[in-house]
């Protein structure tokens, strides 16, 4: 029973219970009282989503958000006059009573629509809480349409805003004099009502520059990530897909993570940023780039073949491992288990991967190079790119090639050389313990650049001994490793999603 | 905290005015007594919350029926009950898991209307007291904090199911002791 209140039967042993519930008086009754002290403990949460120790000031924050919640749904509806939208719907039910539930709903929604676009065509008159200060390629929603918005007007809080490629927009909120700055791309409502004043960034960065708030009525910045309550402060907030980044530049920043619940108090100078799943919410140590790590459970799914694999993280999610088979790259020469896996990802745009590579065997003496002129080599697949650090065996020279191939990869493809670098600072590959780098960042625009390096022993170089730059414009979907041409076992195997606040 | 009839009367003046964040203060007054309706939903805090929005905006298109001479609590949370019955319904529609369940809910969710709830409230919060330290923690964090049995057996370092086993005995041990002191009458 008690397994039936928590919804874990069967399907086999909930018809037993309900056979046993109709048969048996005495175990209906008990089953009824468990019901009612479910019921009685859900309901007695003390009447609230929080523990009994959480303090007033929390609690009342919380209200004042449900709150906040109802009024932006009711302000969404298509007149949000009582009087009128009850006449309305009076009206509405007198009219279509004979006719059948589902018609009626049909054309309270064409009544709906009709009724917002006369509401939108006459809202101009609605109180201004915002002033453009700069605009460029600022535009603003008012009901369905987007239009373009200049410096010098002033706008109502209830509309969205967004700035299109190169776009910028300095705001003034009228009622504190607080200065927000919207970035390139970046799409924002702001409300502001008697109980908070709140911005929701979709995508894009703004920047704050916050007067001194009134108790109690603070201003909100949300992301999907999280949201930031302001004191009076500077600081800058970007969502992006993944991530979302806090920069704090004067005052302090109460950020709270929706991803793992937790809240933290940014002061001035830190940077944070928080993100779904397992990213939690993370302290960047370096202002300039954010790495965030994510793990590749190589003992599942990895089997000849494709496997699926998620993470807990929504953004980071691996959804298939497949192990590319060796007997054709190296003729024969058995690769140890390890040596060959795609990763496919789903969002990364830039990405690091470290890795140590052990060498166990070279074949250069064994097999005719066919497939690919090096004997030693690791390619890494970002998408359609094909990246490729080789280092030549035997101590003669060393190169470092960026290439492009097209669809999965397999051990037969024939790579294309789209863009190379020949490099002879390559440490020479042999039987030994090899590291990796590999940076892939990827703009927007399709803007790519490439930085690889490669070493042994303990010294890692300063310079990026692959340092390219190219235009692609399909997103990365995929990475993987694969050895060339040797027996090899991957160790320290890291990827990041590597993000920048530049 | 509930308004009483004037200040009620008041904000419903205001909102009739125009003034659509006065209804914000009638939200903030009674949503406490809305989540205890709504905390019968299937699902977690997301969805409670969620419900707990819908009923007052659900409240706020049927402001104008309200008879301002009566209580605003009881109407409001008639709303939530019948929010909270929908949305059993169509939770029993996408699975017959828990139709079984959530059919005695319903009942009690009836039960409550007619106000017999007082003595299994009060009974209950005498038999948790009865729990060990232990269990009753247990119940607190499952039940006023939310927490999933795997965020549960996490805090107290048992596995998933000895938890689950630990959850289910103090209910019976409730029932047991609220069945004593006549909290099912």
């Amino acid at each position: 029973m008690s397994n039936a209140v928590d919804g874990l039967l069967t399907d086999a042993e909930r018809l037993e219970l309900e056979r046993l519930l109709d048969a048996d008086p005495e175990a209906l009754e008990k089953w009824r009282q468990l019901i009612r002290i479910e019921a009685g403990l859900r309901s007695a949460r003390v009447r609230f989503p929080f523990a009994v120790t959480v303090p007033q000031a929390i609690r009342a924050e919380h209200e004042r958000r449900v709150a906040q919640g109802v009024l932006q749904q009711i302000r969404s509806l298509p007149d949000t006059s009582v009087s009128r939208s009850s006449s309305w719907l009076a009206l509405c039910e007198h009219w279509f009573r004979p006719i059948r539930r589902r018609t009626v709903w049909a054309t309270g929604f064409v009544a709906i629509a009709i009724l917002s676009t006369l509401i939108w065509l006459g809202s101009d008159n609605h109180p201004r809480d915002l002033a453009v200060e700069q605009a460029r390629n600022l535009e603003v929603r008012r009901g369905w349409w987007w239009r373009s918005v200049k410096a010098g007007e002033q706008l109502s809080s209830r509309w969205s805003l967004r700035t299109g490629p190169l776009g910028s927009a300095r705001l003034q909120i009228l009622s504190d004099s607080t200065t927000v700055v919207l970035e390139e791309q970046t799409k924002a409502d702001f409300i502001e009502n008697s109980l908070a004043k709140q911005w929701s960034i979709k995508q894009g960065r703004i920047q704050v520059h916050a007067a001194h708030q009134v108790p109690g009525h603070p201003i909100v910045v949300r992301t999907p990530h999280g949201h930031a309550e302001v004191v009076g402060t500077t600081f800058s907030l970007s969502a992006r897909p993944t991530t979302s980044w806090l920069r704090v530049d004067d005052g302090a920043v109460q950020w709270s993570s929706l991803g793992d619940n937790r809240s933290l108090l940014v002061p001035a100078g830190q940077f944070v940023a928080a993100g779904h799943g397992p990213i939690g919410l993370l302290m960047a140590a370096d202002p300039e780039m954010l790495r965030i790590p994510f793990t590749l459970d190589l003992q599942r799914s990895f089997q000849d073949g494709d496997g699926a694999w998620n993470t807990d993280g929504s953004a980071l999610v691996q959804t298939k491992v497949s192990h590319v088979p060796m007997t054709n790259a190296i003729w024969g020469t058995p690769a140890s288990p390890g040596s060959a896996y795609v990763i496919e990802a789903r969002t990364p745009e830039s990405i690091e991967i470290r890795c140590d590579v052990e060498v166990q065997r070279t074949i250069h003496d064994e097999v005719a190079r066919w497939i690919w002129p090096q004997n030693f080599g690791l390619r890494f697949y970002l998408g359609r790119y094909d990246f490729q650090l080789n280092a030549e065996g035997g101590g003669v020279a060393a190169t470092a090639l960026l290439k492009f191939g097209g669809g999965s990869p397999k051990a037969s493809d024939s790579p294309v050389v789209i863009h190379g670098q020949t490099h002879s600072s390559l440490p020479a590959a042999g039987v030994g313990l090899h590291h990796f780098r590999l940076q892939l960042w990827r703009q927007p625009d399709g803007h790519c650049r490439a930085l690889g390096k490669v070493w042994t022993g303990s010294g890692e170089p300063n310079e990026w001994q692959i340092n390219a730059e190219f235009n692609r414009s399909e997103s990365l979907t995929q990475v993987g490793m694969q050895t060339v041409s040797c027996a090899a076992r991957f160790s320290q195997f890291q990827t990041f999603l590597i993000e920048s606040l530049q | 905290m509930a308004l009483d009839l004037e200040q009620v009367r008041q904000i419903l003046q205001r909102i009739r005015q125009g003034d659509i964040d006065a209804y914000a203060e009638l939200v903030v007054a009674y949503q406490s007594d809305v989540w205890k309706v709504a905390a019968a939903i299937p699902g977690g805090m997301r969805e409670i919350e969620e419900l707990v929005q819908q009923t007052f905006v659900q409240a706020y298109q049927q402001l104008e029926t309200f008879d301002s001479r009566r209580d605003f609590g009881p109407w409001i949370k008639e709303i939530a009950r019948n929010q909270t019955r929908m949305e059993l319904r169509r939770a029993m529609r996408e699975s017959s898991r828990l139709n079984r369940y959530y059919e005695e809910w319903m009942r009690d969710l009836n039960a409550e209307e007619s106000g017999n709830t007082e003595a299994l409230e009060e009974a209950l919060r005498t038999c948790r007291q009865e729990l060990s330290e232990h269990l009753d923690q247990i119940v607190a964090q499952r039940y006023e904090q939310a927490l999933s049995f795997e965020d549960i057996a996490r805090q107290i370092g048992r596995s998933v199911a000895a938890t689950r086993q630990l959850i289910s005995r103090a209910r019976v041990a409730l029932r047991d002791c609220v069945a004593r002191k006549g909290g099912f009458a």
